[in-house]
C-alpha cells in the first residue's frame, strides 16, 4: 500500500518535548507508520510532501469545549423546542473553526439534549469537519444543582447507586467521557458570596454555601467508566470539592480556581490531569468592562485570574500533569490563547505544547490512546507552522497547515457564502 | 444604501400579459428591484452584476417542500436519525435548492415545528437557503399517519382539539397550518388500511383550523388526495389544495368555483417511479406511484382546463427531485405551456404564498431574487437546468465561473 512522506524542516514529536532537525514521517492509511530523518522513509509509490521551512507538531487537543453551548441568546428564542437546531449549527461552525485553528481532537465536556453525542456521529462519519470529538452528552450532578428548571445540560441524582444506574445509562446513550458538575454555589445573593470570599483570610475555607457530590457517588460514576477505558471530567470549583473529586477517582479536574495543598498531593498520588481553562477567565475579565453595577464582580474575576495563574505554576512545579481546555463559552474566544497562556503563567513554550498534545490525550483513557504524539501506529493528525514554536510560542500564530488523518483538511466551509455551481451541459 | 445593476441580460416578468425575454437591465437597491432600465442606462455609484448573455427569470418558489425529508437515506430507519444528521441533510438539501434557482420554498410541514426554528436560523443570517415559509408540524387524525411518519404531526379528534393545536400552532410562529386529511395510499396508524384516499380527518375538524387561520390572517394548505377530502376541504374553506390526485367533477367545480388552487406535485411521483427502488422502496411503491401518477395528471388537466390555479411544488425526498423537474413534468407530462409551467413556479406559487407582488415577478418593488439562466425557458423549460447564477433579496447567493459547456 502506498503512503505519503512529509519532510520538514523540524519535528516535535510530543514525546518528550525535544525538536529534532531535518525529519520526515511516513503515513498510510491515516496513520504514522514510521518516523526519521530526511530520505530514509520513502518507499516506491509514496508521495512525497516537502516543508523544509516548517515545524510540525502533533494536532492540539482542546479537552474542554461546549461546541454546541448556546452562546449566541438569540437562538433560544421561545418556540415549542428550545433552540435545538441553532445549537448543532453553532456546533458544527464551531468544530470546523477549531479545525481551522489546528485542533484535531478535542473532548466536549457538557451540552443539552445531547447533541455533541450527534455532532460526533457526524464528524466521525466525515459529513462535518471537526476534531475528532469525545462527547460527554449532558452532565451529572448531584440534586439541586441544576440552575432552573430549563438547564437541559444537566441531570441531578443523590446516592452512589443512583449515580451508578445514570453512568451505566448514558454511556449506552454514547457518552466518551463522563461530565460531573461536582460543585454548585446555592447563594441567593451572590454579590453578597464574593464579598465575603473576598475578605476571607488566604487559605481559608472558602465561606460560600456549596452542593457537592459526595465521593461514594464519584466514586461509582468513575468506576462504571473506568471499566469501559472511558474518562471522568469533574467541574469544581473551590478546593474542598476538588479534593472530594479526586478522592473520587476523577481522571481531570476543570477550572482548578482554587487549590490547597492536599489538592496537588491527591493529584500526584492519583496521577489525575488539571485543566486550568485559563482562556474562559482571560476572556472573562478581558471582556468585563464594569457594565455589572456592583464592582465586587470585577474584583473577585481579577482575583480568580491571580488565584488560576498561581494555582497553574504551583501545580506544574510539583509535576502535576496540564492540559489545554478552552471553555469556549463567550462569544470571540479561540483556542491558540490557552497555549500562551500557559507560557505567561511560566511554563515553557514545550511545555505549553506538551499540555496541547501528549498530556491532553493522556487524560482521555482509550480515546487519547491514538492521538497526541507522532510515533507509529497514532493518527496522522498534524500541525505545520512558519517557525518553531519551541523556540518562540508566537509561531504557533503562524499555522500554515492542519492536516487530519493523513491529510490536509479541506478549507473552511462558510454556510452563509456563496454556493459555487458546477458547469452545467448546454 | 447598496445599489447594483444587473447589466446585459434578457429578462422575463412571468406577471406580465405576454411576457417575453426582453433586454432590460435591473436596478436592485438593497434587497429590492427598484427600476427597470434601458439596456446600457447609466446609474451613479451601482455595483454591476453582469448577465451579458443570460436570460433572467424570478427567483423560482417550490410551493411544496420538506426541508427534513430530503436525501435522508430511506434505509436508515426513523429511530436512528439523530436531529444532527437531519439537520446536516437539510443544510445540504436547501444548498441544492438554492443553487438551483429556487429562491423561497413553502415547507409543507416538519417535525417538532424544525422549519419554524430553521427560518429564525435564516433571519439570523447563520445559515443560507431558500426563504422558508413554514407549517411546522401537521394537523392529522388520531391514528392518522403510518408508523415511523407520526413524529411530522399533531394528532387531534374533534373541532375543539383541532382549534387548541391550530392556535398552539399559531403562538408557535407558523406562516399557515397544514392539515393532513386523506391517506395517499391507504395506510394509516397501527392496523388501520383503507382504499387509497380514504378521508381522515373530518369536516369539522378542518373547520375549526380553517376559522384559527383566518383569525390569525394566515392561510391554510391541505395534504388531500381525493375527491371526498378535497370537497370537505373546499367545503370547510382551506385555501390551497396539495396533490390533488382524484378530482371529480364536483370537486372541480368547486375549485374553480372557490378559486383555490391546486399544488399536484408530480415530481415525487415521478421521482418514486424512477428512482425508488434504486432508494431502497421496492417494486410495488415504484408501480403504485407511477399509476397514481397517471390519476394525477388526468385529474390536473381537468383541473386546468376549468380555470383551477396551479402552482408547482415538488415534494420532494432526494436532490434529483429538483423544482425545474416539477417544471419540465407538467409541460411533458401534462401539456402545459413553458410559460404556463413558468407561471405555476413563480406568479402563482406566490399568490399561494400570499407573497404575490413581493416574490415571483422582475419588476419595480419585488424582492430582487433572480435566476439568471443561460437560454430562455420559454424555448425549452429544460433550460431552467442551465444555471449561470442566483440572486436572493439582492445577493449573489450561487454562481458558476466556468461557461456553459456544450455538448
Amino acid at each position: 500500500m502506498s503512503g505519503t512522506v512529509v519532510r520538514v524542516g523540524r519535528l516535535f514529536d510530543g514525546r518528550d518535548g525535544a525538536v529534532r532537525d531535518r525529519a520526515e514521517l511516513r503515513i498510510e492509511a491515516g496513520r504514522v507508520t514510521d518516523v526519521g530523518d530526511h530520505g530514509t522513509l520513502q518507499r516506491p509509490g509514496d508521495d512525497l510532501i516537502e516543508r523544509l521551512d516548517a515545524t510540525c507538531t502533533p494536532g492540539f487537543l482542546d479537552i474542554h469545549t461546549h461546541f454546541c453551548y448556546p452562546i449566541h441568546g438569540d437562538f433560544q428564542r421561545p418556540t415549542s423546542t428550545p433552540g435545538r437546531l441553532g445549537m448543532l449549527t453553532q456546533g458544527i461552525a464551531q468544530a470546523n473553526s477549531w479545525l481551522q485553528q489546528g485542533v484535531t481532537a478535542a473532548r466536549d465536556v457538557g451540552t443539552s439534549f445531547d447533541l455533541d453525542i450527534e455532532l460526533a456521529e457526524l464528524i466521525a462519519a466525515g459529513s462535518v469537519a471537526g476534531p475528532r470529538l469525545a462527547p460527554a452528552g449532558r452532565m451529572l450532578t448531584m440534586t439541586g444543582g441544576k440552575r432552573n428548571a430549563f438547564d437541559h445540560m444537566k441531570d441531578e441524582v443523590s446516592g452512589a447507586v443512583a449515580a451508578r444506574r445514570w453512568t451505566r445509562e448514558h454511556l449506552k446513550r454514547g457518552a466518551v467521557v463522563i461530565k460531573l458538575y461536582c460543585t454548585t454555589l446555592l447563594e441567593e445573593d451572590v454579590a453578597g458570596y464574593l464579598r465575603r470570599a473576598l475578605a476571607a483570610p488566604e487559605g481559608a475555607r472558602d465561606p460560600g454555601r456549596w452542593a457537592s457530590l459526595s465521593v461514594d457517588e464519584i466514586r461509582a460514576v468513575t468506576h462504571e467508566a473506568h471499566k469501559l477505558g472511558r474518562t471522568v471530567a469533574a467541574h469544581t470549583a473551590p478546593a474542598f470539592g476538588v479534593n472530594l473529586a479526586l478522592r473520587g477517582g476523577v481522571d481531570t479536574v476543570e477550572h482548578g480556581s482554587d487549590l490547597d495543598d492536599e489538592s496537588i498531593a491527591l493529584f500526584l498520588e492519583t496521577g489525575a490531569t488539571l485543566v486550568p481553562t485559563l482562556s474562559v477567565s482571560h476572556h472573562q475579565i478581558a471582556q468585563e468592562d464594569g457594565g455589572r453595577a456592583d464592582p465586587v464582580f470585577r474584583e473577585f474575576s481579577l482575583r480568580r485570574w491571580d488565584r488560576i495563574q498561581h494555582n497553574v505554576a504551583r501545580a506544574f512545579d510539583a509535576g502535576v500533569r496540564l492540559a489545554t481546555g478552552t471553555d469556549p463559552v463567550i462569544p470571540g474566544m479561540e483556542y491558540r490563547s490557552e497555549i500562551e497562556l500557559l507560557v505567561a503563567c511560566g511554563l515553557s513554550p514545550s511545555a505549553a505544547l506538551l499540555a496541547a498534545t501528549r498530556d491532553a490525550a493522556a487524560s482521555l483513557g482509550v480515546f487519547g490512546n491514538d492521538l497526541g504524539t507522532l510515533e507509529p501506529g497514532k493518527h496522522a493528525d498534524l500541525l505545520l507552522f512558519g517557525a518553531d514554536p519551541t523556540a518562540d510560542i508566537g509561531a504557533i500564530r503562524d499555522l500554515r497547515e492542519v492536516w487530519q488523518g493523513g491529510r490536509p483538511v479541506p478549507q473552511p466551509v462558510d454556510p452563509t457564502g456563496v454556493i459555487q455551481l458546477e458547469a452545467s451541459h448546454a | 444604501m447598496r445599489k447594483v445593476v444587473v447589466r446585459g441580460g434578457r429578462v422575463i416578468d412571468p406577471a406580465a400579459d405576454a411576457p417575453t425575454a426582453r433586454p432590460r437591465d435591473l436596478l436592485i437597491e438593497d434587497d429590492r428591484i427598484t427600476a427597470w432600465l434601458e439596456p446600457g442606462e447609466a446609474v451613479a455609484d451601482a455595483e454591476t452584476i453582469d448577465a451579458a448573455g443570460s436570460v433572467v427569470v424570478p427567483g423560482l418558489i417550490d410551493a411544496h417542500f420538506h426541508p427534513f425529508l430530503v436525501d435522508i437515506d430511506p434505509k436508515i430507519p426513523r429511530e436512528r436519525h439523530t436531529l444532527a444528521l437531519e439537520l446536516h441533510h437539510a443544510l445540504g438539501a436547501l444548498d441544492a435548492w438554492l443553487g438551483s434557482g429556487v429562491t423561497t420554498v413553502r415547507s409543507a410541514g416538519a417535525h417538532a415545528n424544525h422549519d419554524v426554528e430553521l427560518r429564525a436560523l435564516q433571519r439570523a443570517g447563520v445559515v443560507r437557503g431558500p426563504r422558508i415559509v413554514a407549517s411546522g408540524s401537521l394537523v392529522a387524525m388520531t391514528s392518522g399517519l403510518r408508523a415511523g411518519n407520526e413524529a411530522i404531526s399533531v394528532e387531534v379528534t374533534g373541532p375543539d382539539d383541532a382549534r387548541r393545536v391550530a392556535r398552539l400552532q399559531i403562538k408557535a410562529g407558523v406562516d399557515q397550518v397544514k392539515l393532513y386529511t386523506s391517506s395517499s395510499v391507504g395506510g394509516g396508524g397501527g392496523r388501520m388500511m383503507g382504499p387509497p384516499g380514504w378521508p381522515q380527518l373530518d369536516e369539522d375538524e378542518i373547520r375549526a383550523v380553517v376559522e384559527e387561520a383566518d383569525h390569525a390572517g394566515i392561510p391554510t394548505l391541505a395534504h388531500a388526495t381525493s375527491e371526498i377530502a378535497v370537497k370537505q376541504c373546499l367545503r370547510a374553506g382551506v385555501h390551497c389544495i396539495e396533490h390533488a390526485t382524484r378530482l371529480d367533477d364536483e370537486a372541480i367545480a368547486l375549485l374553480a368555483e372557490r378559486d383555490v388552487p391546486i399544488v399536484p406535485t408530480l415530481a415525487i411521483g415521478w421521482s418514486l417511479a424512477t428512482f425508488g427502488v434504486e432508494r431502497g422502496f421496492g417494486e410495488h411503491i415504484a408501480r403504485t406511484a407511477a399509476a397514481k401518477q397517471a390519476i394525477g395528471i388526468a385529474s390536473l388537466q381537468r383541473a386546468k382546463a376549468a380555470g383551477v390555479r396551479i402552482a408547482a411544488g415538488t415534494d420532494a425526498d432526494n436532490s434529483r427531485c429538483l423544482l425545474r423537474e416539477e417544471c419540465r413534468l407538467l409541460v411533458e407530462d401534462a401539456g402545459f405551456t413553458p410559460l404556463e409551467a413558468l407561471r405555476a413556479a413563480t406568479v402563482t406559487a406566490a399568490q399561494v404564498l400570499r407573497r404575490e407582488g413581493e416574490i415571483g415577478g422582475l419588476r419595480p418593488g419585488y424582492l430582487a431574487d433572480l435566476l439568471l439562466l443561460d437560454a430562455d425557458p420559454l424555448d425549452d423549460i429544460r433550460h431552467l437546468a442551465h444555471v449561470r447564477g442566483v440572486l436572493q433579496g439582492g445577493q449573489v447567493c450561487a454562481w458558476r465561473k466556468e461557461a456553459s459547456v456544450s455538448a
